[in-house]
């Protein structure tokens, strides 16, 4: 066994540099997915009335509603939410039709909360038909308020 | 950056450095467990002089934890969540400032005070287990959520 008091030193700079570095690295992380969760929340993005009736089949887009119905063939029914400011929406008249399926992720909470009533912030791709194949839902539901 | 940024993101650095404050004094201790890492602490220094580290990461984590029950009690929409994570986390907090004081007392005395090191260690286990009832309950830890555990640990506790 090495007891050289130089070597010792330097491997416990080592653990030292390994702790500090893995402590950091976990920090980061935290704040990155911190973040990336706040920002998928601002989802300012296309919650605009005229933005949603204008995008497109295929294309991909991001809006923020207030739950009508959910049935269980996962079709989620609603109506648009207008942003007013970061944490106050309006309700607007316009219709909104989103299935959703097992691949979509649920942020902020888990499917249960994907309910009638619930503010949600819808992240997918507009279908043919107008309705919105969701990847993404971020549970907003007392995050925000809505008027 | 919105509220609830600052709110998650103080609070998982508080976490980290609460644990972070939790573990130095065993790595800085010439003990078995920090000899079997390789950190190694030189005995030239005395043990108290070597925590300084623990000392300023709990003076983060208190500082931290604090603001981060600040901006959750700020006015703007709360979040609907568990009641009784939000008590158990402010009693962590309490208990945290109480850590505080006792590791001042045990950083100014001279000789054994077996008592307070009691104190301050079972402090420890206590904020440990409010901290992670607290997040259990409280914040997005997904593997809690899938389990189901979320709703049993929210039953078991109200």
């Amino acid at each position: 066994m090495n007891t050289d008091p130089g070597t010792k030193t330097r491997s416990g700079r080592k653990a030292w540099v390994a702790f500090i570095a893995v402590v950091v690295a976990v920090a980061a992380f935290a704040i990155w997915k911190s973040a990336s969760v706040s920002r998928s929340m601002a989802a300012a993005a296309a919650s605009d009335e005229r933005q949603f009736s204008e995008s497109t089949p295929g294309s991909k887009t991001k809006f923020v509603m207030e739950i009508g119905e959910v049935t269980v063939e996962k079709i989620i029914r609603g109506k648009l939410l207008q942003k007013k400011t970061e944490e106050l929406y309006t309700r607007t008249t316009t219709p909104v039709r989103v299935q959703s399926s097992e691949k979509a992720s649920v942020v902020m909470g888990t499917l249960a909360d994907v309910k009638a009533g619930a503010i949600v912030h819808i992240a997918g791709t507009v279908q043919n038909d107008h309705s919105v194949q969701a990847e993404q839902i971020v549970i907003l539901t007392g995050y925000v308020k809505v008027q | 950056m919105n509220a609830f940024f600052y709110r998650s993101a103080s609070g998982w650095v508080a976490c980290i450095l609460t644990v972070v404050a939790m573990l130095l004094p065993y790595l800085l201790r010439s003990g078995r467990l920090s000899q079997a890492l390789g950190f190694g602490p030189s005995r030239d220094v005395p043990y108290l002089r070597r925590m300084w580290p623990h000392y300023w990461t709990g003076y983060l984590a208190l500082g931290l934890s604090f603001y981060h029950a600040w901006v959750s009690m700020a006015p703007g929409p709360l979040p609907r969540t568990s009641l009784a994570g939000l008590w158990l986390g402010t009693f962590g907090l309490l208990l945290l400032f109480v850590q505080f004081l006792l590791g001042l007392v045990l950083q100014q005395s001279r000789g054994p005070n077996a008592v307070t090191r009691g104190l301050h260690f079972w402090s420890m286990v206590g904020i440990l287990v409010l901290v992670f009832v607290h997040v259990a309950l409280n914040g997005p830890l997904p593997l809690l959520r899938v389990a189901g555990a979320r709703i049993s640990l929210q039953s078991f506790v109200l």
